[in-house]
């Protein structure tokens, strides 16, 4: 699941990636609940629809999908942001005299 | 010897030196407001709120916008590996952006007696668009300005081949800075349509365009201060632009709840909105990495407190506070109110007022070839304007929570002397620590307009040596910040936002609108001064862990910005 990396640092193998995914999609999936529903027009009786009833659920779908999609995209940019810094931590010891 | 490697960047010093300037006199105007507050009669019917108020909004655009040049020109060369393109039009650049200030100080005052100078449709003086106030000649010849802008930084850079992140940032960013602008440029009698256009303008600005161009800039910074390298953070600017733009372009509909839009814009506009926060996150860890990285003292420690300051209060006031009322189930109260004073002034100050004035800090020095300067002077500077804005930050975000109920929930009149009293708390509070950011903003102008001016007195070399002992035993507060533990301040900061957006929900429930304050005032008595102490607890925490390993030595190069870094990655 992790081995020793080129540097010292910790490199995920193919076991470990996966189980990382299905994390940070799970916390995208959760986040994107929480704000969907902090979000949701509770005000509205839904009887004026200006836009159809479909048209009110595609924004509700589409707004939800692209939503974890940003969730997750910062998530595993994060993650990156973190392992670009242990892999320079690894350079800067491998070159110390 | 310390000096700057390209002469131009020398025309960044002009833009500097006139950002503190309209800082000062930005600030004087808000102090006059906070007076006004108190006493609504001051100055009725000479200098009306509604005037000052217009002069206190532009001043901050038109500083903030005068210190973005200042860093763009700055870095542009060393960016570029050349020298900026068209120098004389930078020179022409900065004497158009004094005539601007001068003739929007003077139109604004129109207002008071209602003349526009109305000519084929449009407003040619001055218009009551909130932010966008300047008539429409200031426009046109703001847009000349920002062309120009355009030019010298697309004529500087290398080839598009060669652009790295920041390159793409900073091009985009001035690209879309005069695009932008132009929808602030002509005016629609329908006023939900204007209101659309108004917040592409002041919106698109702030989170489209200012968040881009501040990303890149703090970047390259980072770069600077640190060594860090320019393809780790080409990364996270890039990824840092991406994050803004996915949440910022839809989440903007929060500005279109009540102005008689389609209601889907509530929903779209909260559920983005609430995704806004992440491009933030994503900066303040960027920096923390990057400042922890190499172990090495800092230089320059003004310049990267206010550094510091810039990210961490765009997280406060922009990710945190512009959190808790973004939601259409919050905002119906919030929207309008002092509670919304309290996320503009950390927010704009903050973010992006911050980020000019560590700018300067870096770059003046080196500009004047000062080889060791008193850093008391700006680091008091800073602690003075931080912590007094996170008191104003306070003042209003009190202030607003009574007024949410007296005004919204109860219903009591505006002009009725109802509302006015219930806030006089907060009211009194505004000014005062308003005077305490007024002597920090004249400490810090007065430290960067006379930097390397004059002579350093022997107590300052005193002081330095005195620091250099303190900063050989550090502290348990000075110990290093370590990942897991800044995550847990971060930690801190987002649970007061919590307590904040539930407080500011409570307002929705059945007994809180039959009249009982209770609920939401403990949520804001508990969440706002939790931010604000966590707030300023966490950036002292972090500018000791990073003070304590800087061995101040005078004959130490104060900045290492002499070789420009390999930006071409």
């Amino acid at each position: 699941m992790a081995a020793a990396g080129p540097q010292g640092g910790l490199r995920l193998t193919g076991e470990g990636m996966n189980a990382r995914r299905i994390i940070r999609l799970s916390i995208a999936i959760l986040a994107s609940g929480v704000s969907l529903a902090l979000s949701w027009p509770y005000w509205r009786d839904f009887g004026f629809w200006p836009e159809s009833r479909g048209m009110w659920i595609g924004y509700f779908v589409v707004g939800y999908v692209l939503a974890v999609y940003v969730f997750y995209a910062f998530l595993d940019s994060l993650g990156t942001l973190f392992e670009h810094d242990e892999l320079e931590r690894g350079a800067d010891r491998e070159d110390a005299p | 010897m310390i000096r700057i490697e390209y002469a131009t960047q020398r025309l960044s010093l002009r833009f500097f030196m006139l950002m503190l300037v309209l800082f000062f006199f930005q600030t004087g105007f808000g102090l006059l407001l906070a007076a006004q507050h108190v006493d609504p009669a001051l100055l009725a019917g000479v200098l009306n709120f509604n005037v000052i108020r217009a002069e206190h909004t532009n001043l901050a655009v038109l500083w903030i916008l005068s210190g973005f040049i200042g860093t763009i020109l700055f870095v542009g060369p060393l960016l570029s590996k050349r020298e900026l393109a068209a120098p004389a039009l930078i020179k022409f650049l900065f004497y158009a952006l004094i005539a601007i200030v001068l003739w929007n100080v003077a139109t604004q005052v129109l207002a008071q007696t209602g003349v526009a100078g109305w000519w084929h449709g449009e407003p040619l003086l001055q218009e009551g668009l909130e932010y966008l106030e300047a008539g429409r000649i200031a426009d046109v010849v703001i847009l000349i300005g920002f062309a120009i802008l355009c030019y010298v930084v697309l004529r500087s850079f290398p080839p598009l081949s060669k652009w790295n992140e920041i390159h793409w940032g900073l091009g985009i960013g001035v690209v879309a800075l005069t695009l932008v602008w132009i929808f602030g440029m002509f005016f629609v009698e329908r006023l939900d349509l204007q209101e659309y256009f108004r917040w592409y303008v002041v919106h698109y600005w702030v989170e489209g365009v200012w968040e881009v161009i501040h990303i890149s800039l703090v970047g390259f910074l980072l770069v600077l201060m640190f060594r860090a390298d320019i393809k780790s953070v080409g990364y996270a600017v890039f990824w840092g632009i991406s994050l803004v733009w996915l949440s910022g372009l839809i989440g903007n509909a929060h500005h279109y709840f009540w102005i008689g839009t389609p209601e889907f814009w509530q929903f779209w506009g909260s559920l983005f909105s609430a995704l806004e926060p992440l491009p933030l996150i994503f900066c303040f860890w960027h920096i923390y990495l990057d400042a922890h990285q190499d172990g090495k003292p800092i230089r320059n420690m003004p310049a990267f407190a206010f550094l510091l300051g810039s990210v961490v209060l765009e997280q406060v006031g922009a990710g945190i506070l512009g959190f808790t009322m973004t939601f259409a189930l919050t905002n119906v109260w919030s929207h309008g109110t002092w509670v919304t004073l309290s996320h503009a002034h950390l927010a704009l100050f903050g973010t992006f007022g911050m980020l000019g004035i560590a700018a300067a800090y870096y770059a003046v020095p080196i500009m004047r070839g000062v080889t060791g300067f008193d850093q008391r002077h700006g680091k008091l500077a800073f602690w003075l304007v931080f912590t007094s804005m996170l008191g104003l930050g306070f003042a209003f975000a009190i202030g607003g929570t009574v007024q949410v109920f007296t005004y919204r929930t109860l219903g009591l009149d505006w002009f009725g002397g109802d509302v006015a009293p219930a806030m006089q708390f907060a009211k009194l509070m505004a000014p005062l620590f308003g005077t305490l950011f007024t002597v920090g903003v004249c400490l810090l102008a007065y430290d960067l307009l006379t930097l390397g001016l004059t002579k350093p007195a022997p107590s300052a070399r005193r002081a330095q040596e005195t620091a250099a002992m303190a900063a050989r035993a550090p502290s348990r507060w000075g110990r290093r910040l370590t990942g897991w533990e800044a995550g847990l301040w971060l930690l801190g900061l987002w649970v007061a936002g919590a307590v904040i957006t539930l407080g500011l929900l409570s307002f929705n429930l059945p007994f809180v609108q039959q009249g009982h304050a209770a609920l939401p005032y403990l949520m804001a008595s508990i969440g706002y001064p939790g931010l604000f102490i966590v707030t300023l607890l966490f950036v002292w925490r972090f500018l000791s862990s990073l003070e304590a390993r800087t061995h101040v030595d005078a004959g130490l190069p104060l900045a290492t910005a002499a070789v420009a870094p390999s930006a071409s990655g």
